[in-house]
């Protein structure tokens, strides 16, 4: 059977089912005792999520006495075992609670800079698309010197070029401004 | 010719200009090179391979040498500094070393590094003039299994590094190793865990892999702490060691130097694992383990001796028998092919004046890195002075970049920035990220040894094989140990 799951809408499949049960977990926790160990615990039950879905991929490799699935399979086992010891921990009160949550929706804004960053490096260019992440980050990290934002984001773009595009010869990203390099 | 003999005339080659210049620019382009994540020492060495084309060899080897003992001390400036190593192994310094920063005494840290670097590579160069032949023979003769047993000991290194919970830090290093198993099987050529996506046929890189849960993830730390107000550090201090501080950490560095060149000597088993064991070891025999991890000089001495002396047990193997102990010795063999020179024995025998002149290359470029790190640390330190709102952001740039610099690949941005986010995650919920990066390491060494082995003499052969058991017994007692002894304190609780 969890050979179904191993490849294909079995494999979607299994990755649905298991997101949707940490999803579950969470809500259940939150409604819960334990709502101060929420992370505490999703991080364990991710982590069994992630080695059920490997053991279930090692259903697609070819059996043979030490062969591809062997070494896995180990990791995964351990990996579930010690997973449950923590969540046991927990159960049993002998570990801390969540710490408390800082400014997590600016954390993930300056996340979603970073991806945006990442995309837009391949369209616009590594140069361009550089200096505008750096002068937007320090500005957002509220260093308010103009000058100096746009002289250290020119300064960072300008050794990139020298130093890593035309002396090691590291082909950067140039997006569609390729044409004018 | 004698030793002395041999040794002198080597010296004697240096003596002119060109030869002192070639060690300069070695030095200051490896420290720089080893400082930038992303260039590795074997980067580092490779970009110059071309320019030396025209040098006599002589020279040409000096140049690289001299290089690649620089890079293993450059990568731990900005592993001190802020906490994003320019080489892997300078991970194990950044333990240390960034908390000192964070304490004000970055000049300590860097300090310590330099000393525990010059120390240790001249140890490592001394230990490869003396023995490098028996050295290389006994090293050649470690079969599969005593490979898996040396890997599994350095993952029992990662008992040092679970603080409070050790099965925290169990799960960081299965995490690391389950990691590793992503992508092509070296052995059966099966791909694994790629999701169909020929992006993860290669699997996760080292370094952005390595940026991502140093150096991203303490952005991010950060970020979610942010307040708005500037960082109020006291004044950095930019002192050295004091002699009373370097005569506690000689033994450290010392014991650490001898490590890191034995470990070094083996194919495969680089300056990475050598940093992880020594580190490992000292701590157990510290008197005062509790202050690793939280600034302690004899962290970042163990790190970096060991570091730094494993360059001269890596040229070892590949100057006594021709085969490279490190990914950048097999640069430097193609550097010695390409100057019509065949490393082994025979070079020994032939051509004396160009071995013992790198062996003499390397003892300046020692002495001359100690002068250029003492000067140059006054400049490193200035960047621990610069703003949270400029610094943060140079750091995502760098590492942006380092990342991107590995195989000019799209895919390892990506990873260095999933990176951080697990390695924040990680940290957040207590668990630690250096084992995560043991795993990365020694995955491949780990799993394509016990195959091997048991391949060819079935699961017994662990038993069978005496130096493999004696290892396996160490490491299951070094796993064993600290779980027992935490049981046995809450007990008592």
């Amino acid at each position: 059977m969890l050979a179904f799951f191993s490849d294909g809408f079995g494999l979607k499949l299994l990755i649905a089912l298991l997101l949707l049960s940490l999803f579950g977990i969470g809500f259940a926790v939150c409604r819960s005792g334990k709502k101060e160990y929420l992370g505490n615990i999703l991080l364990p039950c991710g982590l069994i999520a992630l080695s059920i879905l490997f053991f279930a991929i090692t259903f697609s490799f070819p059996e043979e006495d030490v062969g591809p699935d062997a070494v896995p399979n180990l990791w995964i086992f351990w990996t579930i075992l010690l997973s449950l010891v923590i969540l046991y921990q927990i159960r049993r009160g002998t570990v801390a609670p969540d710490p408390e949550l800082g400014r997590v929706s600016f954390l993930i804004m300056i996340i979603g800079l970073l991806v945006a960053y990442y995309f837009a490096m391949q369209i616009a260019g590594y140069f361009l698309s550089t200096f505008l992440f750096l002068v937007l980050l320090m500005h957002i990290l509220s260093y308010r010197k103009k000058l100096i934002i746009y002289l250290v984001a020119g300064g960072w773009v300008v050794f990139s070029y020298v130093v890593f595009y035309k002396i090691l010869f590291i082909q950067l990203p140039l997006g569609y401004f390729e044409y004018f390099y | 010719m004698g030793l002395l003999d041999s040794l002198l005339m080597g010296f004697a080659s240096l003596l002119g200009w060109k030869p002192i210049l070639a060690i300069v620019v070695g030095v200051i382009f490896g420290i720089l090179a080893g400082a930038m994540p992303g260039l590795s020492p074997s980067t580092a060495v490779a970009l110059l391979v071309p320019f030396s084309y025209t040098m006599p060899p002589g020279l040409a080897l000096i140049l690289l040498t001299s290089i690649y003992i620089a890079t293993n001390y450059g990568g731990s400036i900005t592993a001190v500094l802020i906490n994003t190593p320019g080489t892997p192994a300078a991970a194990v310094t950044a333990f240390d070393g960034y908390p000192l920063t964070l304490q004000g005494k970055a000049g300590k840290g860097l300090g310590t590094a330099l000393i525990a670097s010059t120390i240790g590579g001249a140890i490592g160069v001394a230990i490869l003039i003396l023995f490098a032949v028996p050295l290389a023979r006994i090293a050649l003769k470690f079969s599969p299994a005593d490979y898996f047993a040396l890997a599994l000991f350095g993952l029992a290194t990662v008992a040092s590094m679970g603080r409070g919970n050790i099965i925290k830090a169990l799960l960081a290093i299965l995490f690391g190793l389950l990691v590793k198993t992503v992508g092509i099987d070296s052995i059966s050529g099966f791909s694994r865990f790629t999701f169909g996506s020929d992006m993860l046929y290669d699997g996760f890189t080292l370094i952005p892999a390595l940026i991502g849960l140093f150096a991203v993830s303490v952005v991010f730390e950060k970020v979610e702490k942010w307040t708005g107000l500037a960082r109020t550090l006291d004044k950095i201090d930019n002192k050295l060691p004091s002699i009373k501080e370097f005569m506690e950490i000689k033994g450290t560095i010392l014991r650490s130097s001898i490590i890191g060149t034995i470990i070094g000597i083996f194919p495969g088993a680089g300056a990475t694992i050598a940093s992880f064991i020594s580190y490992d070891i000292s701590k157990r025999a510290s008197k005062e383990p509790e202050k690793f991890g939280k600034g302690c000089l004899e962290g970042v001495a163990a790190a970096e001796g060991a570091n730094s002396s494993s360059v001269g047990g890596a040229l070892v193997p590949l100057l006594a028998l021709g085969i490279p102990g490190s990914a950048t010795d097999a640069v430097l063999l193609g550097a010695f092919m390409l100057h019509d020179l065949v490393p082994g024995p025979l070079l020994f025998r032939d051509n004396p004046d160009i071995v013992y002149g790198i062996f003499s290359a390397l003892i300046v470029a020692n002495i001359f890195m100690l002068f250029m790190g003492l000067y140059g640390n006054r400049l490193f330190i200035k960047v621990v002075s610069v703003p949270d709102g400029i610094l943060y952001p140079m750091i995502l740039a760098i590492a942006i970049i380092g990342s991107f610099a590995v195989k000019s690949s799209m895919f390892d941005v990506a990873a260095c920035i999933g990176f951080g986010i697990v390695g924040w995650i990680f940290k957040r919920y207590g668990y630690p990220v250096a084992p995560v990066v043991l795993g990365i390491v020694l995955g491949t060494m780990v799993e394509d040894n016990y195959r091997r082995a048991v391949m060819m003499g079935g699961y017994t052969i662990f038993l069978k094989d005496k130096l493999a058991l004696i290892m396996l017994t160490l490491a299951f007692l070094s796993f064993i140990y600290p779980l027992l002894k935490q049981w046995r304190e809450r007990s008592k609780k």
